[in-house]
């Protein structure tokens, strides 16, 4: 095995470029595949056996590889975060979702206004969209070393499971905004009645439950994505 | 050897029975291991490894990790608890077709495989 010199690193480079590979995950993997064979080859075979590799890793091949990747995170993503949800009632976990239940009926309960109820709705809110700050700030963090490699690539470079989970932390946000922003179109009054606490209770706390279970699918996904 | 149609069945066996020795592989590993175990008489291609690698590990049957090597980013498998237990079912399934094949290409030969 023998270390391969810069102008040879820029050729797999320019040779990986032409196949406009986005997610990290893939090219990284292909990259490195590239890498590794033809450091155990002599330099007076790099070209013929960059090309032999080019044979094998053609366009149409990246391209199917990775949206079958794609596609296979995004399902485990949704699988691994139903799993985690179950898990907060089917294991000794339990206690911790009754605690927080019990929590949010304590605190609703405390309410006086349709305000008040507001805030401890939206509270579950803004911290999913903190959170996505968060998720996209590391993601972008951990996708530099790969996306420096690749910086002259005309296409943006991002992990294939941050698409997928940064949807997730803003479907709930965009379903509160057409809950909020519907019934105003419609100029519909909400009275505050005796059972408004209970139902923002039930709603929290389920959205409590969502983003401790996103959270807990970035972290388990952290070890395997760019993430 | 052109034999990559009687690999490609065998692909996910091979894949499982190397990470149970191997705790942990990378894509290029994995087709060197099985040149040097076959002494170059099976080559894994590229083009069927990873899209194998990636559908065990859709599977669950197989868990990643991220390192960095040098300059650049090395992903490695290894296998999962449901991948161990798959292990075992995956070689006793090679094993009986084998068999199976001896029996027809040698009917008088009792065949006595051990993996």
């Amino acid at each position: 095995m023998r270390q391969l010199n810069q102008s040879e690193l820029k050729e797999i480079q320019q040779a990986i470029f032409h196949k406009e590979i986005s997610s990290a995950e893939v090219l990284a993997e292909i990259y490195d595949h590239y890498v590794s064979h033809l450091q155990d080859y002599p330099d007076k075979e790099f070209n013929n056996q960059l090309f032999e590799l080019d044979q094998k890793f053609t366009y149409a091949y990246c391209h199917t590889l990775q949206s079958k990747f794609n596609k296979s995170v995004r399902e485990d993503i949704g699988k691994t975060q139903w799993k985690v949800l179950q898990s907060y009632f089917c294991t000794s976990r339990w206690i911790y979702a009754a605690g927080i239940l019990a929590i949010i009926f304590f605190v609703a309960n405390q309410a006086k206004s349709q305000q008040e109820i507001g805030i401890l709705l939206l509270s579950p809110l803004i911290l999913l969209v903190i959170m996505s700050f968060v998720f996209d700030w590391r993601v972008r963090q951990k996708t530099r070393p790969i996306k420096r490699i690749f910086k002259e690539m005309g296409i943006p470079i991002t992990s294939s499971a941050s698409t997928p989970i940064s949807e997730r932390f803003y479907l709930p946000v965009m379903l509160a905004q057409v809950l909020i922003y519907f019934p105003t179109l419609l100029s519909i009054e909400l009275p505050f009645s005796d059972l408004a606490p209970g139902i923002a209770a039930v709603i929290t706390d389920l959205l409590i439950l969502y983003m401790l279970s996103l959270l807990e699918v970035w972290k388990l996904k952290s070890k395997t994505a760019f993430i | 050897m052109s034999n990559s149609n009687l690999i490609k069945g065998s692909l996910q066996t091979i894949i499982l029975k190397l990470l149970e020795e191997n705790e942990k592989m990378y894509g290029y590993e994995i087709t060197q291991k099985v040149k040097e175990l076959t002494a170059g008489e099976i080559k894994i291609t590229e083009g069927a490894l990873y899209p194998a690698l990636h559908k065990l590990e859709a599977e669950g049957l197989l868990t990643t990790e991220i390192q960095q090597v040098d300059n650049r980013v090395r992903k490695y498998y290894s296998l999962t608890k449901d991948g161990q237990k798959e292990v075992s079912s995956k070689l006793a399934e090679l094993q009986a077709f084998v068999e199976n094949m001896q029996r027809i290409i040698n009917p008088g030969l009792k065949p006595e495989l051990g993996f």
